[in-house]
């Protein structure tokens, strides 16, 4: 089965239809979905802000990612439970939406650029935890992933104009 | 250099989707529609999609010349269709409405409804984006 | 001039009418006001958080609460402006709807009770204040800004 054909049976559900007919469920879903982003965007730069040197500086990097990223991650756990309800309610639209790709996109890479961080240049972090101004190279992931989340909170606003843009 | 990382994330975005934007222009919607062009619609319905986040209403208006066009007006979600009367039973297909809103910027046969108006003279405010569409007045109207 | 005539004025502006005319530029600002909400978002937690029991906990809290405060500050500043231009594009319906004041109260609110009491508490030497004092001022802190983000989402609806 290919992946529109599945989107489409998917659509055609009815769970999906009473969610897309929802009178409160959905949107008490997107209302959650939009404000947890303060959460899981909200911490997850304040770590940025700290590889890249620009605050909390006089804590050990080790020291911020510690005790936020458990609220990062708590945040990104609803972040991709109510993001697939509202998947769920219009996949065919979604899946269809370009906004929606380049979101889905930006968020591998987010995703990707941590895990690579994790993998590689924090498994030294002991050499330049207690520095300021980290690394570079550390400077540079915590770049790349400010313009990624940013990307990732454009691309999902911006999935409401596609009808008018691209329709 | 106060320009915090993000606002740069920004204009990376912004600069992505302004290139992809030009090239689709002349057939958008361009998101969002005219004040200026109020549009009085009679027809039949042809479809009802009582669907968040935007509720739409298609009808078929048929003009001067006998042409028909298949107009969407969109409304608010829902619930604010529904607080005010509209369920998905109240307009079945064929029944004769008219429609007051506004038109898409381009020209499209599309629009954001303002109120709803059965022939026998009800009217049911749609809740959306346009001016009005909450039922109350706005300086468009009287 | 009453308030909705004011409001009336305001949205339909000359400036503001003719950046309105573009179909991008309600859309942008109005990511950007969201960009303004992590920002925030980051910034209330950090300290907040902290003053839970949570959070960074090898500097003193006025330490981290300092740091904060400056990217709480930048956050606003974008929030405001953006909120600003936004609530211009649609004046006469915000000024109708209940939740636009409720947010707009809670955002006053919010802001008093921030760089007052809660500036106090988080200012203060670790062992000056008691731990339940702190605890309090943070759960009024998040649910003020809880506030003032949800009746944000109640005027985003239609």
């Amino acid at each position: 089965m290919s992946l529109l054909r599945f989107v489409e049976w998917l659509g055609n559900t009815s769970w999906s239809i009473e969610l897309h007919e929802s009178r409160y469920v959905f949107l008490l879903v997107l209302m959650i979905h939009v404000l947890t982003l303060s959460v899981f965007v909200g911490t997850a730069a304040m770590i940025d802000l700290r590889l890249l040197g620009k605050t909390m500086i006089r804590v050990p990097v080790s020291q911020v990612v510690a005790r936020l990223v458990p609220w990062t991650e708590i945040g990104f756990v609803v972040m991709v439970v109510t993001g697939t309800l509202l998947f769920y309610a219009a996949p065919l639209n979604r899946y269809e939406n370009v906004f929606f790709r380049v979101k889905m996109g930006a968020l591998a890479l987010a995703v990707l650029n941590v895990w690579w961080f994790r993998r590689t240049a924090y498994r030294r972090v002991h050499e330049w935890d207690l520095d300021p101004v980290p690394p570079r190279r550390v400077r540079l992931v915590g770049a790349l992933s400010l313009i990624l989340l940013a990307l990732i909170i454009t691309a999902g606003r911006m999935m409401a104009y596609q009808d008018y843009w691209f329709g | 250099m106060r320009m915090t990382v993000k606002l740069l994330g920004v204009i990376v975005a912004l600069g992505l989707l302004l290139v992809a934007m030009p090239a689709r222009a002349h057939h958008s919607f361009a998101a969002a529609f005219d004040e200026n062009k109020a549009i009085n619609l009679q027809g039949t319905v042809t479809k009802v999609e009582l669907v968040n986040p935007h509720a739409w209403i298609w009808i078929d208006v048929k003009g001067q010349d006998g042409t028909v066009t298949n107009w969407g007006i969109e409304g608010g979600p829902p619930t604010n269709l529904l607080r005010n009367g509209i369920t998905k039973t109240s307009l079945p297909i064929g029944t004769e409405i008219k429609l007051f809103g506004y038109q898409a910027k381009s020209g499209e046969p599309k629009g954001v409804g303002v109120f709803v108006e059965y022939l026998d003279g009800r009217k049911v405010f749609m809740g959306g984006s346009a001016p009005g569409a909450d039922g109350n007045p706005t300086p468009t109207s009287k | 001039m009453s308030l909705l005539e004011f409001c009336r004025w305001l949205q339909y502006s000359g400036p503001l009418h003719a950046m309105r005319q573009s179909p991008i530029f309600f859309p942008i600002v109005a990511t950007i006001h969201l960009m303004g909400l992590a920002l925030i978002g980051g910034a209330v937690l950090v300290v907040d958080l902290r003053l839970l029991g949570f959070g960074v906990q090898s500097q003193p809290i006025a330490a981290v609460a300092h740091d904060a405060e400056r990217w709480l500050v930048r956050g606003l500043a974008v929030m405001v402006t953006t909120g600003i231009l936004l609530f211009m594009c649609f004046a006469t319906k915000y000024y109708y709807l209940t939740f636009f004041w409720v947010k707009m109260a809670a955002l006053v609110a919010i802001i008093l009770f921030t760089w007052s009491v809660h500036r106090r508490v988080a200012m203060a030497g670790d062992a000056d204040v008691r731990p339940v004092w702190r605890k309090l001022v943070a759960l009024v802190s998040l649910l003020l800004w809880t506030t003032v983000a949800v009746g944000g989402r109640y005027i985003g609806f239609p």
